[in-house]
């Protein structure tokens, strides 16, 4: 059976349709959820695209955090379900507490929109299994409010148990502290990124295909879950 | 502000009631006519519709003579799957695809307030590659100031900057490429032009026409506000240096002091995006046409016009963001309880810029056009 893989889309989502491409070039089969979903499907991994959900009003996130399928994720996360966040994703699941910390407006008050080198620190993930120990991968880094924050206990905890992911590796682009680029929950199975991996799996139309690992990636992990239930 | 509506025995009955044809931007010629063409006086609601699609903005009547000639001098092309008339052009590019692309200006609420101008010209156009049945992949921009270093420029181009990158960006379209030339000559008149591509297959082409006896007609889309109520005929009037006016910024028929150049709202329009795009995919559209400028009163007759039939439109019942837009002059044809009588003739097409939202239904009948 093909692993199915879930991308939610929330009112405003951009990158939902990349991530369901990027899903199945990784040889998944990608499941569209709205975000008034109640019901994961029992889906083994979901995706939190880019874009705006509910236009950012309010604040990145702040709106999307409450929506009736979170109600269904926040759990099924909790439980260890693998869940990447990208973009606007990613600061959903900061404002839904699943990853600690914050994104907030890029130094320099500009959007960005430029490829940037990112570095894998943690390939222990099942969305960076793929990857090597401090591998420099090129991602599209496209946002306003990308800039990582988190107060220095948070960070010092972050860096002691290895959960930062990601970071900036040719110079911060937007004031993240400490280059943070991406980051994971405490358990490991949730994992929030800036850049956009979904937009570099395909050398037509991006920087190149760095970012297909993470999609390879997770449908390894799920294989390898798969197959520990079955034991 | 009467209480009570102007309705068409109302206005039969009283032929010489003074109207504020002039406030609204037209001509007495033109106010003549109007009531040559129905042989009455207006009502107040027709006033008001005649005077946005008179308007320069939308009837292009002091160009299009020569905008005809694009028509004439264009060699007739099998690629061309939909060209002039239509919200856009439509290219056959093989293997069942095609592009729709189209350029369209917004100069003057650029000028007025470059930011919203600025990005709701993004949002009329992106609406002009939907309502062809396509998906927008994509904006351009050509751009035209004032002397770079003249304080106005200052005050204009940041702005415009600022509002098409933001309004494509919430859209979730790229920016793939544009142009800038100062000269003295646009001092205080900027050409602001946004272009939008579209790609569809070719059997999901739709046409601005309203076909079929009984079939209904939905408004859907953000709600209808007051902001940049007499934006059409005043802002882009012939006469840019009447009334409302280079500079004003604000209709002058409303106390409130509300903006004629409408604030744009992104979100409801990439909603609107997926929603048109789902109804296409479901097979429920024969026509589809979006709202310009001038709003409820433009799109439901050139759909009538250019299709088989009439419209009934009970404007009354046309969803309001605020209540205080059931003002007389203000109403621009939503004047509650009254029914409008259009002939064929009167009615012009092409439709721009400003959105309107809500959901309600309508029958086409035969006959008349507009109801």
């Amino acid at each position: 059976m093909t692993a199915r893989v879930g991308v939610i889309t929330f009112p405003g989502s951009l990158d939902d349709a990349d991530a369901a491409r990027a899903v199945a070039r990784a040889g998944a089969e990608p499941v569209p959820l709205w975000h008034g979903d109640r019901d994961l499907r029992g889906l083994a991994a979901v995706i939190l695209p880019g874009g705006f959900s509910y236009g950012d009003y309010l604040r990145c996130g702040a709106i999307a955090r409450f929506a009736p399928v979170m109600g269904e994720l926040i759990p099924a996360a909790r439980a260890g379900l693998p869940v990447l966040g990208i973009c606007n994703g990613f600061q959903i699941l900061c404002e839904a507490h699943l990853l600690p910390g914050a994104l907030t407006r890029n130094a320099g008050l500009r959007f960005i929109d430029r490829v940037v080198r990112v570095r894998i620190e943690d390939t222990q993930t099942p969305w960076t299994s793929d990857y090597t120990q401090d591998q420099e991968i090129e991602l599209v880094l496209k946002s306003g409010e990308g800039a990582y924050v988190a107060d220095p206990a948070t960070l010092a905890r972050l860096t002691s148990a290895g959960q930062v992911v990601a970071r900036y590796a040719g110079g911060n682009p937007n004031g993240s502290v400490g280059d943070i680029a991406g980051v994971r929950s405490e358990a490991g199975n949730v994992v929030g990124l800036m850049p956009h991996p979904e937009h570099a799996i395909d050398a037509l139309t991006g920087p190149g295909t760095d970012g297909l690992g993470f999609f390879t990636s997770v449908l390894r992990a799920m294989a390898a879950r798969a197959s520990r239930e079955a034991r | 502000m009467s209480g009570a509506a102007d309705t068409v025995s109302r206005a039969g009955a009283t032929p010489g009631q003074p109207q504020p044809y002039a406030e609204l931007g037209l001509t007495s010629a033109e106010y003549e006519r109007i009531g040559e063409l129905l042989g009455r006086r207006p009502t107040d609601a027709e006033l008001a519709i005649y005077s946005v699609m008179w308007s320069e903005h939308c009837s292009y009547k002091s160009s299009k003579i020569h905008l005809r000639r694009f028509a004439d001098s264009a060699p007739p092309s099998p690629a061309l799957l939909a060209g002039i008339g239509q919200n856009a052009g439509v290219v056959d590019i093989g293997q069942g695809y095609a592009v729709t692309f189209k350029v369209e200006s917004h100069n003057h609420p650029s000028y007025v307030e470059p930011f919203q101008g600025a990005a709701t010209g993004v949002g009329g156009i992106v609406r002009d590659i939907l309502a062809m049945g396509a998906r927008p992949v994509a904006v351009m921009d050509s751009l035209r100031f004032g002397p770079a270093e003249a304080p106005d420029t200052h005050r204009v181009l940041p702005g415009v900057v600022a509002g098409i990158s933001f309004y494509g960006n919430c859209l979730g379209l790229p920016n793939i490429g544009g142009e800038l030339a100062f000269d003295p000559c646009y001092s205080g008149n900027p050409l602001v032009n946004a272009l939008c591509v579209g790609v569809m297959r070719h059997q999901d082409l739709k046409l601005a026409a309203a076909r079929g006896t009984g079939n209904q007609v939905i408004l859907f889309g953000s709600r209808t506000g007051p902001d940049g109520i007499g934006g059409a005929s005043v802002l882009a009037s012939a006469t840019f240096g009447g009334p409302g006016g280079a500079g004003d910024g604000v209709a002058n028929t409303d106390s409130a002091k509300r903006p004629s150049v409408q604030v744009g709202d992104p979100f409801m329009e990439k909603l609107l995006i997926e929603c048109c795009l789902d109804l296409y995919a479901a097979g429920l559209v024969t026509g589809i046409q979006d709202l310009g400028a001038a709003g409820v009163a433009c799109a439901t007759t050139e759909l009538a016009a250019a299709g088989t039939g009439g419209m009934a439109v009970r404007l009354d019942e046309v969803p309001l963001r605020v209540f205080a837009l059931f003002t007389r002059a203000e109403a621009r044809g939503v004047e509650p309880g009254t029914p409008v009588r259009l002939t064929q003739e009167e009615l012009y097409p092409d439709a721009k810029g400003v959105p309107l939202t809500a959901f309600k239904f309508e029958r086409i009948e035969d006959g008349e056009r507009a109801r």
